[in-house]
């Protein structure tokens, strides 16, 4: 079929040394600035420096050739072996029945070098540590393909091991993939638009004050005598700047979702396939994620005004996940979904699937109490202090009360749990509804809670674990809480269905 | 395929009831244990504590040690009140554990969504001779169940029919 053979020890393909160089530069750009900041003052620095660069460049080219050199995978019945290493060896062993999904991505470096890196995602194993970083796409594809056709027949093989009586697994008929959205220019500028721009805003105020602070020593040294004219300016122009500040911080935090939405989801495409969720997104790094249906084990949409009102909603897929809580980078989000689609997703996800009718509900008095009690905890020094300065007119912070507790109160009247014999519906969010559709089955351990306040009023919170995390709804009734318990511990120990 | 599916009735009231199980509670020096644990846990700040109310006497020492004293006697009498609490109940299809006085708890694990099970046991728990069942699900440590201060052979035993049942499944 092809001039490779993957069951025998691979090299990747030798531009990849490239790939390593920049990675070991990216390793050291800390270590560099660093040095600069340090040395700068010196005259002298910029000579010894300058000499240091040729032997530094040559070892970092060693290595990542010798990176190059001493990996290698391979496929050998029904594993794949990967050997890396150059000071400490490494040996990896991937039983490919172990392999929850294999991902292809290309970041920009690697597109100019015409080469991909192959991810291996498997349960337990520790971030992305399985990857195989410079290959050819023909290549990279072969061996996903060859992966992922072990995989299958690993599973199948062990399937009529174990029960023979059990008839084999009727063969799907290949149903063409379906398109669950393919985002066009206007599609995406409403998603990036949508967004929620707060959040985005305050993640990257954070980001810079994170990295700020990192590097504020070094910073310190140079513009210290700057900062006092600068703090005295600040002082005398504080209400403007305020606003000048919030007006670009809006603007701000708009561009930035807008770009961000843009290099995520440039393109976007997710189709739907007889066994799989396939998407494609990205410009400058273009992301090919697949998740076996089989592997998912619950959806979340989620949604926000504005979208809703163009018409979208976002879903949030998660897949049975490695390592700890679900990361954001383990679910796998598809941002602008009709709501026909939507449907379309949950019943090829979920084969069989109709929302089910009967249900609890939360008890709303309770979210907007906690809420209250909590809102107390900074109102009410807040008015101590007010007070202090300006007098009686502090007490109209107590307004702030009212809207806290409305809104709690209505979204804690939107929380319910749903179910039936096959799905649990958890749904709550009054301004940003959240739905999650979990099959019974895919349950793996359920737990009640409850606190001395919340006993006296007969009320508890459940949380649901699967595979891909877990999910809490809170305030239900306990006689109600404990009937859902009994019966989703019902559903999962007669079931016979794989939820892995 | 439909001729297969059954599709039983369920009255779901006489479903067995997770909080009417016979709860077994832990051997009585496992609160011994909890004492010795939670006294050695303390050691370190009350040491420290003293160590800088000394160096710097002030008005405030007073209010903080007084704070820090609520707190070391409510996690001694924690211990005896949360003992009650402390049980476990083992059904035909699953373990149940609860535990918790201030915050109450009931978690069920069934057996067939066990991936692996292991007993350990800590130097302070090989002095009591108790052990620890751990009992891993898949997807991370997050719902993973441990439950400590077991009988040596009591462990040994449920991990040994909990293995077997959750071989079946696998």
């Amino acid at each position: 079929m092809s001039e490779w053979n993957l069951t025998t020890p691979q090299r990747q393909n030798p531009v990849g040394v490239i790939v390593y160089i920049l990675r070991n530069l990216r390793g050291m750009v800390a270590l560099f600035i660093a040095i600069l900041s340090i040395g700068a003052a010196n005259p002298k620095f910029w000579f010894y420096g300058g000499l240091a660069i040729v032997p530094i460049g040559v070892l970092i080219t060693l290595m990542a050739y010798m990176q190059y050199r001493n990996f290698t995978f391979q496929v050998t019945g029904n594993e794949l072996i990967i050997r890396k290493g150059v000071i400490f060896k490494n040996r990896v062993v991937i039983a490919v029945d172990r392999i929850q999904s294999i991902q292809i991505t290309d970041n920009i470096v690697q597109r100019v070098l015409g080469l991909v890196s192959l991810k291996v995602d498997t349960a337990g194993s520790k971030g992305n540590e399985l990857e195989i970083p410079a290959l050819e796409r023909d290549k990279a594809n072969l061996l996903k393909d060859l992966l992922y056709e072990k995989k299958e027949k690993a599973i199948s093989e062990a399937i009529s091991e174990t029960d023979e009586e059990k008839q084999p697994i009727p063969e799907t008929e290949e149903v063409p993939p379906r398109v669950l959205v393919h985002l066009g220019i206007v599609d995406l500028l409403k998603v990036g638009l949508t967004e929620n721009h707060l959040k985005t805003g305050l993640l990257a105020l954070a980001f810079v004050f994170g990295t700020f602070s990192q590097y504020q020593d070094y910073i310190d040294r140079y513009f210290s005598e700057y900062y006092d004219e600068y703090a005295l300016e600040i002082a005398n122009a504080s209400i403007t700047l305020m606003l000048i500040f919030l007006f670009l911080f809006s603007l701000f935090s708009i561009l930035l979702s807008l770009g961000r939405t843009i290099l995520r989801f440039y393109d976007l495409k997710a189709t739907l396939q007889y066994n799989a969720v396939e998407i494609n997104t990205g410009l400058l790094k273009r992301n090919q994620d697949r998740i076996p249906i089989r592997k998912i084990q619950f959806i979340e949409w989620v949604s926000n005004p504005l979208r809703r009102a163009v018409g979208f909603e976002s879903a949030k897929i998660k897949p049975s996940n490695s390592v700890g809580e679900v990361t954001n980078k383990q679910s796998i989000e598809i941002p602008a979904l009709k709501f026909e689609a939507s449907g379309l997703l949950a019943e090829g996800v979920f084969p069989g699937y109709s929302a089910p009718s009967f249900g609890f509900q939360a008890n709303a008095a309770a979210y907007a109490r906690i809420n209250g009690i909590a809102a107390g905890f900074f109102i009410l020094p807040a008015i101590a202090v007010l007070y202090f300065y300006f007098g009686n007119i502090a007490f109209l912070l107590f307004l702030a009360f009212f809207p806290i507790v409305f809104f709690s109160y209505q979204s804690g009247k939107r929380v319910r749990v749903l179910f039936d014999n096959k799905f649990l519906v958890l749904r709550r969010g009054w301004v940003f509804p959240v739905r999650i559709v979990m099959p019974c089955h895919k349950l793996q351990v359920i737990s009640f809670q409850q606190n001395i306040f919340l006993k006296r009023r007969s009320l508890c919170h459940l949380t649901f674990f699967t595979a891909a995390g877990s999910r809490s709804v809170r305030y239900l009734k306990e006689k109600e809480a404990f009937e859902l318990y009994n019966y989703l511990m019902y559903v999962v120990e007669t079931s016979e269905e794989p939820w892995m | 395929m439909e001729s297969v599916w059954q599709n039983m009735e369920v009255a779901v009231a006489d479903l067995p009831k997770v909080e009417d199980v016979h709860f077994q509670r832990h051997p009585v020096r496992y609160q011994s244990y909890r004492y010795l644990l939670t006294f050695i846990w303390w050691v370190l700040p009350v040491g420290a504590f003293v160590v800088f109310s000394v160096l710097f006497t002030d008005w405030w020492a007073i209010y903080a040690g007084i704070l820090l004293g609520i707190l070391v006697v409510l996690s001694f009498v924690g211990i005896g009140i949360g003992y009650r609490k402390r049980s476990y109940a083992l059904r035909q299809n699953d373990l149940t554990y609860r535990k918790g006085w201030l915050f109450y708890s009931i978690t069920t694990v069934p057996f067939n969504r066990i991936q692996h099970t292991e007993v350990s046991q800590g130097p302070l728990e090989r002095k009591y001779e108790l052990c620890t069942l751990n009992l891993y699900t898949a997807g991370g440590s997050t719902s993973d169940l441990s439950i400590p201060g077991l009988e040596q052979d009591e462990a040994q035993q449920l991990r040994d029919y909990i293995a077997k049942k959750a071989a079946v499944h696998v």
